[in-house]
C-alpha cells in the first residue's frame, strides 16, 4: 500500500512535470496578455507532426526531429500570434480567444492532412529499460522531463525577474498603457512570449511525444487542456504556481487513475478545478485582481 | 440626512480611512478636498456600496446602509458620478440615460435638453469628447431622481470656460431640493457651491469648516502642499 | 422538400438553440465554454422522458429544458460572482463533469422486451418517439421551426424593452449598471436560468431528431462552437446567432464545399473576421445604424 502510494506519487509527478511545462507557457502568454491561447496544444501538434514527418521521409534521428518540432511550434505560435492577438487591440480578448479557437480547427486539420492516420511512431530519446531507486520504478525519459521542467522554471523565474527583459515584460504584464509610454515596445514583448512560450511548449510536447512513443491527433487538445487545468490550478499568472499545478496535477490523477479509474481519475480533475476557480484559491495566490479601479 | 460614525478601511497596510465622522445635513452640499490619495473616493465608494468598511456605521436619513450592495442604496435614492467618467459605450446616449429607469423616451430626452446633449441623443456612448461624457455621466446620476447626489471630481479634465457652465449646471440643475457631496480639486467651483469643506489626509479628517477659513489653515497647507516636497 | 435539406434546416434549428443560449450568457457578459452540458441535459432528460416514461413530447421537452435551467442555475449560483476567464474555466470544468457523470448514469427499463435508457458510455438508444407516432421529418422540421421562431419573437421583444437595456448594461459594465440601480447578480441569475433553458430545449430536439445520444457528442467541441457562433453573426441582435450557425452548418458542412479542407478555410475565416469586427458580423453599431436608417 505504501509502496504503491510511494509509486504513484513519483510517477505523477514524472507526468506532472509536463503539465507544468505546458502550464508556464500559458502563463507566460496570459501573464503578458491577458488573453487566451486555445491553440497553444494545437500549434504544438504542428511542431510534432512536422517532427514526425522527418523522422518518416528522410529517416531522422530523435534530435533532428526534437529540433524540427520545437522549431514547427514556434512558427505555428508566430502564424496565431500575427492572426488571433497581434490585430486585436483594446477590449478583444473574447474576439483573440475565440479566434485562436478557429485556428485550432485550423491546425488540427492540417495535421490530419499532413498525416492522415490515426497514430504515428515518433522516435525515442531514451530507449533504456526503467531503473529501480527504493523499490520505485523510474523512467530515464521521464526523470529527463522532470529536469527540463525544473530548467524551464528556473530559466524563466530568472528572465523575468533578473533581465532587463523581464522587467520590461513584467511592466508589460502589470500595464499595457504604461509600459508604452515608457517607450517599451508592448507588441514586439508581447510577440516574444509568445514565441517564447511555444518553443518551450514544443519542448514539452516533444519530451511528451517522445515518452509515448507515438503520436495521434488527439495531442493538440490534450495539451491545451492539460496546460489550461494545471495553470488555473496554480492559481493564473505565477511562474510558481503554474509549476505546482501542474505537479499536482499529475500526483492528483495518477492516485486518480490507481484507486478509481480513468474516468473517476478526470471527475475528481475537474471537480478539484472547479473548487480551486470558486474558492478563487490557486496554490499560486496568483495575480492581483485586475478588477478595474473607479 | 447623510451621516456617517467612524468609518474605517484598510487595504493590506494601508489605512485608507481612519475614524471618519461626517454629517450632511439636508439640503445641502459638503465639499470634500484633500491631496490624491487622501481617501476621497475610498469614502465615496463606502458611501455608494462598493467599499465594505471595516468598522463604523453608514446612515442615508434614517435607514443605517452599511455592507449594502450598490444597486439597493442607489435605489434608497444615491446618485452617484465618477472621477473617471464611464458610459456605456455601445447604447445611445438617450439610452445611457434611460437606463433601467421607468422614464419614458419624452422624458429622458427633456432630461437630456437640461445637460444640453439634445444633439448627442442618437449616438453611441464612445463617440462623446470629454465635456459631453461629464454631463452625461451627470445626468444619468440624476435620472432616477436620487436625494443624495456623491459628485466625484464633475469638473475634471475640464477647461475653465467648461468649468464655469458645469458650475452653472450643478447650480441650476442638479442641486436644488438635494443633499450631496463634492471632492474638486478647483477650489473656485467648492468655493462657490459649498457652505462647509471637510478636508482629508492620509485618511483622517484634518479639518472642517467654511472654504475660506479652511483653505488658510497651516495643516490643510501642509496636507496639500507639504514640508517635505514628497507629499505633495 | 428534399430530404437532405430537411435534415440540414432541422440541424440548424436545434444547434441555434444552443447558440442563443450561449449568446444570452455574453450579453450580460459572461463566456461560457460549457453550454454543451445543458445541451446535454435537456437531451438526456427528454429522451427519458418519452422513452422511459412514456410522456408525450411536449412535456418531455418542457422537463429537459426545465432540467437545463436547473443545472444552468446550479453552475451560476457559485460562480457568477467569477468574472472572464474564471467564469470560463469555471463553466468548462462543470460541463466535463457533467458529461462522466452521464457516462456513469445507467438507467435502463424494459419496454417491449428491449431494454432502452441511458446506458453510461455505450450511450442512449431508443428515443423513437417520432417514428413511432410516425411523424414526418418535414413535420419535425416545421416544430423546430415554430419553437425557434417563437423563441427569436419573444427575444426580440425583450430586447426592445427596459429588461433588454439592463441586460446590455450589466454586460458592458457591472459597476456603472449597479450604480443605477441594476441588482447585477440577480439579471445574470435570470439570464443563466433562460440560457439554460433554451439549451436545454435544443438538446431535447436534438435527442428525438437523432434517435440514439452519448455523452461524447456533448463535448467542449460543441461548447466552444456554440459560443463561436455568436460572436462570428454578431451580438447586436438575436439573429446573429442564428447567422453562425446558418454559416458554419447551412454553407460550409452541408454543401461539401471545401470537402477535405473545410476546417482551413472555415478556421482562417473566423480569425480574419474577428479581426474586422471583433463582436461579429451584425454588431451593437451596425445595427444602431441599422436603425437610424429605418428612423428616417
Amino acid at each position: 500500500m505504501a509502496h504503491d502510494l510511494a509509486q504513484n506519487t513519483v510517477d505523477g509527478l514524472m507526468t506532472g512535470s509536463a503539465y507544468a511545462m505546458l502550464a508556464l507557457g500559458f502563463t507566460l502568454i496570459f501573464g503578458v496578455m491577458r488573453r487566451l491561447n486555445l491553440s497553444y496544444g494545437p500549434s504544438i501538434m504542428i511542431g510534432a507532426y512536422l517532427g514526425t514527418l522527418v523522422h518518416l521521409q528522410f529517416g531522422m534521428g530523435a534530435a533532428v526531429v526534437a529540433l524540427v518540432t520545437v522549431l514547427g511550434a514556434v512558427a505555428a505560435g508566430f502564424y496565431v500570434e500575427r492572426l488571433c492577438f497581434a490585430p486585436m487591440r483594446g477590449q478583444a480578448a473574447t474576439a483573440s480567444m475565440v479566434a485562436s479557437f478557429a485556428i485550432w480547427m485550423q491546425l488540427e486539420e492540417l495535421a490530419t492532412l499532413l498525416l492522415p492516420r490515426h497514430s504515428y511512431p515518433f522516435p525515442a530519446l531514451i530507449a533504456r529499460p526503467p531503473f529501480e531507486i527504493a523499490g520505485i520504478l523510474i523512467r530515464a525519459d521521464r526523470l529527463l522531463t522532470l529536469g527540463a521542467a525544473i530548467a524551464a522554471m528556473l530559466a524563466l523565474w530568472l528572465l523575468v525577474h533578473r533581465s532587463r527583459f523581464g522587467l520590461a515584460l513584467r511592466a508589460t504584464a502589470r500595464d499595457r498603457a504604461t509600459a508604452r509610454h515608457l517607450g517599451i515596445d508592448v507588441d514586439r514583448i508581447g510577440l516574444i512570449a509568445f514565441l517564447g512560450a511555444s518553443a518551450l511548449g514544443g519542448l514539452a510536447g516533444m519530451l511528451v511525444i517522445a515518452a509515448d512513443q507515438q503520436i495521434t491527433p488527439m495531442f493538440g487538445m490534450w495539451a491545451t487542456f492539460k496546460g489550461l487545468v494545471a495553470m488555473m490550478l496554480g492559481g493564473l499568472g505565477s511562474i510558481p504556481g503554474a509549476v505546482i499545478g501542474g505537479l499536482l496535477l499529475g500526483v492528483v490523477e495518477a492516485h486518480g487513475q490507481w484507486f478509481f479509474g480513468p474516468q473517476l481519475r478526470d471527475l475528481l480533475v475537474y471537480a478539484l478545478l472547479f473548487l480551486c476557480l470558486v474558492l478563487r484559491a490557486g496554490i499560486g495566490a496568483g495575480v492581483p485582481s485586475a478588477e478595474r479601479r473607479i | 440626512m447623510l451621516t456617517l460614525a467612524g468609518i474605517a478601511k484598510r487595504f493590506g497596510g494601508i489605512e485608507a480611512l481612519t475614524g471618519i465622522d461626517l454629517a450632511v445635513p439636508a439640503g445641502s452640499l459638503l465639499g470634500l478636498i484633500g491631496p490624491n490619495g487622501s481617501g476621497k473616493t475610498t469614502l465615496l465608494n463606502v458611501v455608494s456600496g462598493f467599499t465594505a468598511p471595516d468598522a463604523g456605521e453608514v446612515r442615508i436619513g434614517a435607514t443605517e446602509v452599511t455592507g449594502w450592495p450598490p444597486h439597493r442604496i442607489a435605489r434608497l435614492g444615491v446618485g452617484r458620478t465618477l472621477q473617471h467618467p464611464r458610459v456605456f459605450s455601445r447604447l445611445t446616449v438617450l439610452d445611457n440615460i434611460r437606463g433601467d429607469s421607468r422614464l419614458s423616451a419624452g422624458e429622458a430626452e427633456a432630461l437630456l435638453d437640461r445637460f444640453g446633449l439634445s444633439a448627442q441623443r442618437g449616438r453611441l456612448g464612445d463617440e462623446l469628447t470629454i465635456g459631453e461624457l461629464r454631463r452625461l455621466d451627470l445626468a444619468r446620476a440624476v435620472a432616477r431622481d436620487p436625494r443624495l447626489l456623491l459628485l466625484d471630481e464633475p469638473a475634471g479634465g475640464l477647461t475653465p470656460s467648461e468649468t464655469s457652465a458645469m458650475a452653472d449646471l450643478l447650480s441650476r440643475e442638479v442641486l436644488p431640493g438635494r443633499t450631496g457631496i463634492l471632492i474638486e480639486h478647483k477650489m473656485d467651483l467648492i468655493a462657490a457651491l459649498c457652505p462647509c469643506v471637510v478636508v482629508l489626509d492620509f485618511g483622517r479628517r484634518i479639518a472642517e469648516g467654511a472654504p475660506s477659513e479652511v483653505l488658510r489653515r497651516p495643516e490643510v497647507v501642509e496636507a496639500y502642499f507639504g514640508t517635505e516636497g514628497a507629499d505633495a | 422538400m428534399e430530404p437532405h435539406l430537411v435534415g440540414v434546416l432541422t440541424n440548424i434549428g436545434m444547434i441555434a438553440f444552443v447558440a442563443l443560449s450561449a449568446y444570452l450568457l455574453l450579453l450580460v457578459g459572461e463566456i461560457s465554454f460549457g453550454q454543451q452540458a445543458f445541451f446535454g441535459i435537456g437531451a438526456y432528460a427528454a429522451g427519458i422522458g418519452t422513452a422511459v416514461l412514456d410522456l408525450p413530447l411536449g412535456l418531455a421537452l418542457a422537463i429537459g429544458a426545465i432540467a437545463a435551467a436547473i443545472g444552468q442555475l446550479a453552475l451560476a449560483l457559485p460562480t457568477f460572482r467569477l468574472r472572464g476567464l474564471y467564469f470560463a474555466m469555471a463553466s468548462l470544468a462543470f460541463a466535463e463533469m457533467m458529461r462522466i457523470v452521464l457516462e456513469l448514469t445507467q438507467f435502463q427499463v424494459e419496454r417491449d422486451g428491449e431494454l432502452v435508457g441511458p446506458n453510461g458510455a455505450e450511450g442512449f438508444r431508443g428515443i423513437r418517439y417520432i417514428f413511432e407516432r410516425g411523424i414526418e421529418p418535414a413535420e419535425f422540421l416545421l416544430l423546430v421551426a415554430a419553437l425557434l421562431a417563437a423563441t427569436l419573437a419573444l427575444l426580440a421583444v425583450l430586447e426592445r424593452s427596459r429588461f433588454g437595456r439592463r441586460l446590455r448594461m450589466v454586460g458592458e459594465d457591472e459597476l456603472l449598471a449597479a450604480l443605477s440601480g441594476i441588482d447585477v447578480f440577480r439579471t445574470k441569475l435570470a439570464m443563466a436560468a433562460a440560457a439554460g433553458a433554451l439549451a436545454g430545449l435544443g438538446g431535447g430536439l436534438y435527442a428525438h431528431a437523432s434517435t440514439y445520444i452519448e455523452p461524447r457528442l456533448f463535448d467542449v467541441m460543441l461548447g466552444v462552437h456554440s459560443l463561436a457562433y455568436g460572436l462570428i453573426g454578431g451580438l447586436g441582435t438575436a439573429l446573429g446567432p442564428l447567422l453562425g450557425v446558418g454559416l458554419d452548418i447551412g454553407l460550409l458542412e452541408s454543401t461539401q464545399m471545401f470537402a477535405g479542407y473545410r476546417m482551413i478555410v472555415f478556421g482562417g475565416l473566423v480569425a480574419v473576421l474577428l479581426i474586422w469586427r471583433p463582436r461579429g458580423l451584425l454588431d451593437e453599431r451596425l445595427l444602431h445604424r441599422l436603425a437610424r436608417i429605418g428612423r428616417r
